[in-house]
Formats: structure tokens, sequence, C-alpha cells
């Protein structure tokens, strides 16, 4: 009998191994891509004081999928809102259309397609997604769009012509990461490991060489070969072995959890945890508030946040935490970057004199090489170029008796070779 | 490199409960049931929800373990009533089904933010040497050890042993001579949910817990099961921890690392190889 369960078993573990690629779509149900677009354009046509023809603008997300970012995007919106009640850009109101990518390539080539060709967008102001940069940048080239991101993930987003995210993203936040570890916290001796999702090998090997670089010293551990489902455990007692002083974890929060709870256990010290900025969360500081050893001193966490922290009451985010507030968004670093980017868009608008179209919007970002806020260490640019990832700051935070708590008040900013 | 090994330990508890799993579903019941991980998942979370909002740890477990058992009973019933007469290859399939199913519903009810997991049995049992051995994990496989020996004792002593043997070799004539054949899978199915439930929500802690890494717990699991033969309970647990410890030593070296993840699919290709070898020929004729 057993014997028959074979080629069932192979069959069914392949079975589960494909079902999950496909997940996202398994997993989604109908969502309306309009949806975000219509309260930027009621709230135009109420005021009627953006009276010219309405500026198309696009933007791209992974609202619902297998890494869903639920709330991408509603900053973003919220600012074009703003805008529109205030009288439009030059007179024009902002149409925003948001399209959810459902984290299938399929579907974020086809949004991309029908926002540019059907819709007609100027430009696009994206958020969160982990594919939306590797599936559409050539297409963005093509077509002469340009896409102010908010968070971007993958390589493409910051090696592309088109595409400039305001977000530090996992590649610098790798480098800054280190280089805080080296040169502000003292060790010569840091680490990194991480998951390295298909394509990511190269940038991710170019950040810590980056460090290398800036602070002449080689890691003395690395190991991109981490999985979701890993328990951490041997990774950490390998980085103990290394002699770790600090361990950067590319890593998911979920990991980080996993990691920290390895390390009570194990009864790990004296090494300081450096996940990067998707563990700078209420809920994470929240889960990790009863670790002995991180309440005892025993070993210390500390994350990145790529815009000016949001958990404390810092005056740089003071006009973000009340518009989040009016239009009950809640406050994460999604929400900020989504801002910023709505902010520079904005900005680039503003500058062009005659019909906003795409060449003209590209030409305004092109043009767009210094935009100053105070939410970011170093002033966001587009520029021309063909690859962007202008935030090159950081500031860190560090997990004590469950809270975080700002612990560089100036930013670190990564030197540029 | 022993501390490396030592520390898959908590791994291969899971992998070998979840391999004696199914083996004892397979045996009993006849599925290859992929849910398993799943529906013990499922149960894990609804209990750290509970302890979050304020449930003392033991309740928590104890309404996460019934949930777990729950759900099972809720599947073991759709394939008592609609696929009781189906060939193995169907109802296995079916459990594929579910699987996708609780994934879907699973990732979406308990997707977002990430807990605290309650961790009945934290901190280290013992060290030998530098390499600590957690409670957690000795506490898994005693558990799996017993269930192993409980399991068998049961089917081979008592009458209700005899009947579960009889409704798995013979339905039909099981069914005929008077016994209640779908209770007695349903119960089956309940008990197995019941435990897997309490394994997976002890080793929770150790692991990413979102649901689609906890879930995924079935693959190695299954793979345990294969080097059982989906027959022997005690080599399906042997095969388990060892898989569990193989992982462990392979972090230990950087360079081949990334590749441990391919050692389940690596026994399963190696047992159907060896266990088919003889079977050549009458495949060739």
């Amino acid at each position: 009998m057993g014997r028959r369960a074979f080629p069932l078993v192979a069959a069914g573990m392949a079975a589960v191994a494909l079902a999950l690629t496909a997940c996202g779509s398994a997993d989604e149900e109908p969502s309306s891509s309009q949806a975000a677009t219509a309260d930027a354009a009621t709230a135009s046509s109420e005021q009627a004081e953006a009276s010219g023809a309405p500026i198309e603008v696009g933007g791209l997300a992974s609202l619902t999928g297998p890494f869903p970012f639920p709330d991408a995007t509603k900053a973003a919106a919220a600012v074009f809102e703003e805008v529109n009640a205030a009288g439009g850009v030059n007179g024009h109101p902002i149409e925003y259309h948001v399209e959810d990518d459902k984290g299938d390539p399929a579907v974020a080539t086809q949004a991309a397609r029908s926002l540019i060709q059907q819709q007609d967008v100027v430009g696009l102001v994206s958020g969160a997604s982990l594919l939306e940069c590797a599936v559409n940048a050539p297409f963005y080239q093509q077509s002469g769009t340009r896409d102010v991101t908010g968070i971007g993930t993958s390589p493409q987003c910051f090696s592309t012509p088109n595409i400039a995210p305001v977000n530090t993203g996992p590649f610098a936040g790798i480098t800054v990461s280190m280089y805080y570890a080296s040169e502000e916290l003292g060790h010569d001796k840091v680490c990194v490991i991480g998951n390295q999702p298909d394509g990511w090998n190269d940038a991710l090997t170019a950040a810590v060489d980056r460090w290398s670089q800036l602070s002449g010293l080689e890691p003395a551990m690395v190991d991109f070969g981490l999985n979701a489902t890993d328990d951490l455990t041997p990774f950490l007692l390998r980085a103990v072995k290394a002699g770790c002083q600090a361990l950067v974890l590319e890593d998911v929060d979920f990991q980080t959890i996993a990691a920290v709870k390895a390390v009570d256990t194990q009864g790990i010290e004296g090494m300081d945890l450096l996940p990067l900025t998707t563990s700078y969360s209420e809920q994470v500081a929240e889960a990790l508030a009863n670790s002995k050893a991180i309440n005892s001193g025993a070993i210390r966490l500390f994350a990145n946040s790529e815009f000016e922290p949001f958990t404390g009451d810092s005056p740089a985010n003071e006009e973000w935490r009340a518009l989040m507030e009016k239009h009950d968004i809640p406050l994460t670093s999604t929400a900020q970057g989504d801002y910023i980017a709505a902010k520079a868009f904005i900005a680039a608008l503003e500058t062009i004199e005659g019909e906003p179209t795409r060449e003209a919007v590209g030409e305004a970002l092109e043009n767009l090489t210094s935009f100053e806020t105070p939410m970011m260490g170093v002033p966001y640019a587009f520029g021309p170029g063909d690859a962007h990832n202008p935030n090159q700051a950081s500031k860190f935070v560090q997990l004590k008796d469950g809270a975080w708590e700002v612990v560089t008040p100036d930013w670190i900013v990564l030197p540029q070779d | 490199m022993l501390q490396s090994t030592v520390a898959g330990l908590t791994s291969g508890g899971a992998y070998a409960l979840l391999g004696v799993c199914a083996v004892l579903m397979y045996r009993m019941v006849g599925v290859v049931h992929f849910a398993q991980a799943a529906v013990a998942t499922f149960g894990t979370l609804v209990a750290a929800e509970l302890f979050h909002d304020g449930t003392p740890i033991a309740a928590a477990a104890a309404i996460g373990v019934a949930i777990g058992a729950g759900l099972s009973l809720l599947l073991g019933a759709v394939m008592a009533i609609w696929f009781a007469q189906a060939p193995i290859e169907v109802r296995s399939t079916v459990a594929i089904a579910m699987l996708l199913g609780l994934l879907t519903v699973g990732s979406r009810l308990f997707s977002g933010s990430p807990r605290e997991m309650p961790d009945p049995f934290p901190g280290a049992a013992f060290r030998i040497g530098d390499a600590v051995v957690t409670t957690s994990a000795l506490v898994v496989i005693a558990f799996t050890v017993a269930l192993a020996a409980g399991v068998g004792l049961l089917l081979a002593r008592t009458r209700f042993g005899v009947l579960v043997r009889a409704q798995s070799e013979r339905p039909v004539t099981a069914e005929l001579l008077g016994i209640r054949v779908r209770a007695l899978s349903v119960a089956v199915w309940t008990g197995v949910g019941a435990a897997a439930t309490f394994g997976v929500f002890v080793v929770a802690p150790t692991r990413p817990s979102d649901f689609t890494s906890l879930s995924l717990l079935i693959l190695p699991g299954l793979a345990a099961a294969l080097i059982g033969l989906f027959r022997h309970v005690w080599v399906a647990l042997t095969g388990g921890l060892a898989i569990g410890l193989a992982e462990g030593l392979l972090t230990h070296f950087g360079s081949v690392s990334a590749y441990r993840q391919v050692i389940p699919f690596a026994v399963v290709l190696v047992v159907l190889l060896w266990s088919q070898r003889r079977e050549v020929w009458d495949v060739a004729r």
C-alpha cells in the first residue's frame, strides 16, 4: 500500500511549491482599480477652484496579494486631495488613478499599460510593491513615463533611468546599517545575513562591497541564503562563531522576531542586531517587549529609519502627521514615503509652464535635482542619469523597554564616492 | 559545528512529529494529508491571538489545540462524506485543495502584523558543550515518541484499534459488518489534528511565524514520512530528526548553506529511486 504514496508525494510537493508561487492569483479578490481615484476627483469638482483640464497621474502598488501593502498610495492620494482643494497645480486638478498589481507580474504588466496607454497618465507616483519596478522598468523607459516611487524594493527600482524611489531601500539600507555599525558603534566585525529573492544577488553583493570601500573593512560573515521558512538559530550560531559584533539582518519582521527568540533561547550575548527598516514598527516593538536578551542588555536591537522616525513626535513630521490623522491613515514609513513622493511630484509639476504633458513632466523631473524636506536626511532628487537612489541616509532607532527610541538625532549619511 | 547541528533539533522535532502524523493519517484513513501543518498553524495562530489578548498561555494553548482538532474534524467529515470510496490519489488531491484553501484563508486572516508567539516551554533544557538543547525541542520529540508508541499500542491492543485497522484496510467490508466507518475515520482526523497542532504550537516561537511559513513545515514532514515508506512510524520519526540535524549542519558551512532547503526533495528522490530499484523490470515489461 505504501508505494502508491510515492509518486503522489512527489507530485504533491511539486504542486504545493507551484501553488505558492501562484498564491497571488489564488489570493486576490476583485478589487476596483479605480477606487482610489474618487477622492481626488470629487474634491476637485466640489471645490471648482481647479478649473483647468485634470492632470492624470497613475500609481501602482500591491494593495492585495501574497505580500500586500493595503495602505500604500493612500498618503499620496491624501496629498493630491489637499492640493486639489487648494486650487490644484497651476489651476489643473490632479486625478490620481491607482491600480493594484496584486503581487502578480502579469497583473502588474497590464496595470502599467492600462495606466499609461488608456488613462494616458503623465507620470506615476507608485506605492510599495515587490515587483512593480522589476516588471515595468523597461516599459516606463520605452513610453517615456517617469515614476516617483514612495517605497522601492527590488534592484530595478534603484538601477533604471525612469524610476527614482524616495526611500533608502534595502541595498543602501544594508550599506548604511553596516556603516553605522562600523563607524558609529565602533565594531570591526560586521556581518550580514539575509534573504535573496531572484535577481537580487548582484545588488546585495554590491551593497556589502560598497560598505567595504567606505569603511576599509571586510565583513566577518555574509550569507544571503536565508529562506522565509528557516529557523534562524543555526545562522545566529554561525555569526557567534565568526565573532560578529554586529549582525545586519536583511529580513522581514517575522524573521527578526524569530531571530531575537533564538538569541533568548541560546543565551547569545554581546551582539548588536540591526534588521532593516521593515522591522521598525510598533508591532515588532510590542512583540519583542518581553525579550530577556534585549531587556537585560545582553544584545541591542537597532533598525534604520529611512525617513524622520515616525514613532516620536518630531516636528519634522508635523505636517505629515496632521494630514495622516485627518485622513485616518496609519502612521507608518510607507505612508511617509508615499507622502514625500507625492509632494516631490507636485514640486516638479509646479515648474511646468505650458501643458503638463508626459514629456513636460519628464523634463521637469529631470530638472528636479534638489527637493528639500525635513523628513529626509538628504534632499530628494530625480534628475537625469541611468540609476536613482537619492535617499542615502537613515536615522537609527533602538528598541528599549518595548518602544523604539531614536539614538541618532543626526542623520547618518553615506559618503558619496 | 556541533552547535549548529544540535540547533537543528527543534526543526527536526517538528519534522518528525509531522512525519509521524502523515504516516498515521496514511495508514489509518488512507490520505496523504498535505494540509496537516496548515490546520495546525491555524490552531496555533488562533492561540497566539488569544494569548495576545490576555488569555493565559495554558488556556490559549488548549483552545488552539481544540480549534486545530475541530478544523481537522471538519475536513475529516468532508473526506468521509464525499470521498469515502475515492481512491487515495483523489483523496490526497482533495487534501492539496484543502491546503490551498487554508493558505488563502489563513494568510488573509492572520496577515499583516507580526505577533509575539506564546512560548510554553522557553529556554534551554541542557547544554552539550556549547550546544544548547532547547526545552521545546525536547518536548516535541518526547511528545512524538509518546504519540508513536501510544498509537502503536492503540492499534495493536485495543478494540478501537482493531476497528480502525478494519476500516482502513477493508472499508466496505467493515461497513457491512456494522462498523461505523465514518465516525471512526473522523475520530482519527480529529485526534491527529490535535496532536499536530500541539507540536506546531510548541515549535512556532523559534520560527518565522507567518501562516505560510509554518504551513510549509509539511514539506520536510512528508519527506520524513517517505523515509518511513509511509508505513514505519519509527523510521519516519528518525528521518524527521535526521533532516532537521542535516539542515543545521549544512547551515554551518557557508558555501553549501544555500542548498539546505533542497534536502527534503533530495531525500524524496533518493527514497523513490531506492524503493523502486527492484521494480524496473516490472515497469519495463
